[in-house]
């Protein structure tokens, strides 16, 4: 009876605690429900807005497609060349820009050729109405402006990797090893001479080109570059008549314009 | 080479000149060029030029050149001095025609050889109107004939 007694009690001391603590956590969780309903009702008709306040971006991308810059008007067919190395670059620093396409265009409208290792030199002696006999030698030949529209389409993302004023001398470094090989050097050499003064660097130029000739091996890639596009540029014909080049035109720089930069397409190698 | 596969010269006016190659001989590399006018629309076709091509040489580039060039092959040695192209040689008493150019290996021309390459030459002739090649020939210059040469791939070493 006595153990009866004990079990009951912890049995009512159990009951109470259990209402006690029940009474505790009801009490909380009707104080916090209304609470919650006043909230709901408040956002049905204002929602809060989350404003989260970005931080300006310290640079921005410059909107390269609109703005303008002071370029060339260049014809088609040196277009391609410029665009990969100047448009392409943004390289339009002087006296880099300027000289690099004097260059373009006197090349161009030269006629600059690069004999082919594969021709066979052509006599023609061809009458004309006043019966004189031209003698003319016709060979197959490069242009060397479709020469440097493949080598440079190639080549710039090689050289862009080198810091800027390095890369722009290996550019016009490629323009003088090209012309070097040419079949009008010895005819052209002062011209070329005055071209390349016009460019700060000019005195680095030689070493550079020196070193591409001597096949040096950290210029391999341009060595390369010269004898795939030998491999994949199409040939021309070139007359020699009566043991005389075509003769010489000189060429002006023209004036710079205003132009937005156009991007490079693989046509742009294939037409021009 | 087929009449399909003429190669079309650059800068001509108002016409469609071709130039077809002709072999004479192939073993002697003698060659006859005839400018050949097409005309759009229009199966007919003119002659308005011949040339002699002798291995990497243009001898002659006006067509009454190219005609006595093939008139001295046709008359073979009863020709003169005043001969331009070849001179007579005897080997072993037999009769030749030599080629020759400055610089170059000499071509010996038997007599069959130069019947037949005259019997060739006639033969290209026909089927064509001879009045555009004799009033209305066409003038070749040294660029537009390299051009045509180029393309036909005349420059390249074989």
């Amino acid at each position: 009876m006595y153990l009866f007694k004990e079990l009951l009690l912890v049995f009512f001391i159990t009951l109470v605690l259990y209402g006690i603590l029940n009474l505790l956590f009801f009490s909380k969780g009707s104080e916090e429900k209304p609470k919650e309903q006043k909230k709901k009702k408040n956002s049905i008709f204002k929602e809060p807005e989350v404003v989260v306040e970005k931080e300006p971006p310290l640079s921005q991308p410059l909107p390269t497609e609109e703005v303008r810059y002071w370029l060339y008007d260049s014809p088609r067919e040196i277009l391609s060349a410029y665009k990969s190395i100047v448009h392409n670059n943004l390289w339009v620093n002087e006296s880099f820009h300027s000289c690099f396409y004097h260059f373009l265009i006197f090349i161009f409208e030269n006629k600059f050729a690069i004999i082919d290792k594969n021709t066979d030199v052509l006599n023609m002696s061809i009458k004309n109405k006043d019966a004189a006999i031209n003698n003319s030698q016709a060979f197959q030949v490069y242009d060397v402006t479709d020469l440097l529209r493949a080598i440079f389409f190639e080549i710039t993302n090689k050289i862009s990797s080198f810091n800027k004023e390095y890369a722009q001398k290996l550019a016009i470094a490629i323009i003088i090893v090209a012309l070097r090989k040419t079949l009008q050097l010895e005819a052209f050499s002062k011209d070329i001479d005055v071209l390349l003064k016009k460019y700060q660097f000019q005195e680095d130029i030689l070493d550079i080109v020196l070193l591409i000739e001597n096949k040096d091996k950290r210029f391999d890639f341009i060595n390369q570059e010269f004898d795939d596009a030998f491999k994949k540029v199409k040939t021309t014909s070139f007359t020699v008549t009566n043991n005389k080049l075509p003769s010489k035109i000189s060429t002006k720089l023209p004036e710079k314009q205003l132009m937005y930069l156009s991007s490079m397409h693989f046509t742009d190698l294939l037409f021009y | 080479m087929a009449l399909d596969e003429l190669i079309y010269l650059e800068d001509t006016t108002n016409a469609n000149i071709g130039l077809l190659v002709i072999k004479l001989n192939y073993d002697k590399d003698i060659n006859l060029l005839q400018a050949v006018e097409t005309q759009e629309g229009s199966k007919k076709r003119y002659l308005r030029g011949a040339l002699i091509l002798v291995e990497k040489d243009i001898i002659t580039s006006v067509f009454p050149d190219t005609l006595e060039f093939a008139l001295e092959l046709k008359v073979f040695d009863k020709g003169n001095s005043q001969n331009k192209y070849f001179s007579i040689v005897e080997h072993k008493k037999v009769k030749n025609l030599l080629l020759a150019r400055d610089g170059k290996e000499n071509i010996y021309i038997s007599k069959i050889e130069a019947m037949a390459m005259y019997q060739i030459f006639q033969y290209s002739l026909w089927g064509y109107s001879s009045v555009p090649l004799v009033a209305d020939s066409f003038e070749f210059t040294p660029d537009i004939l390299a051009k045509a040469l180029h393309k036909s791939g005349l420059l390249e070493r074989k």
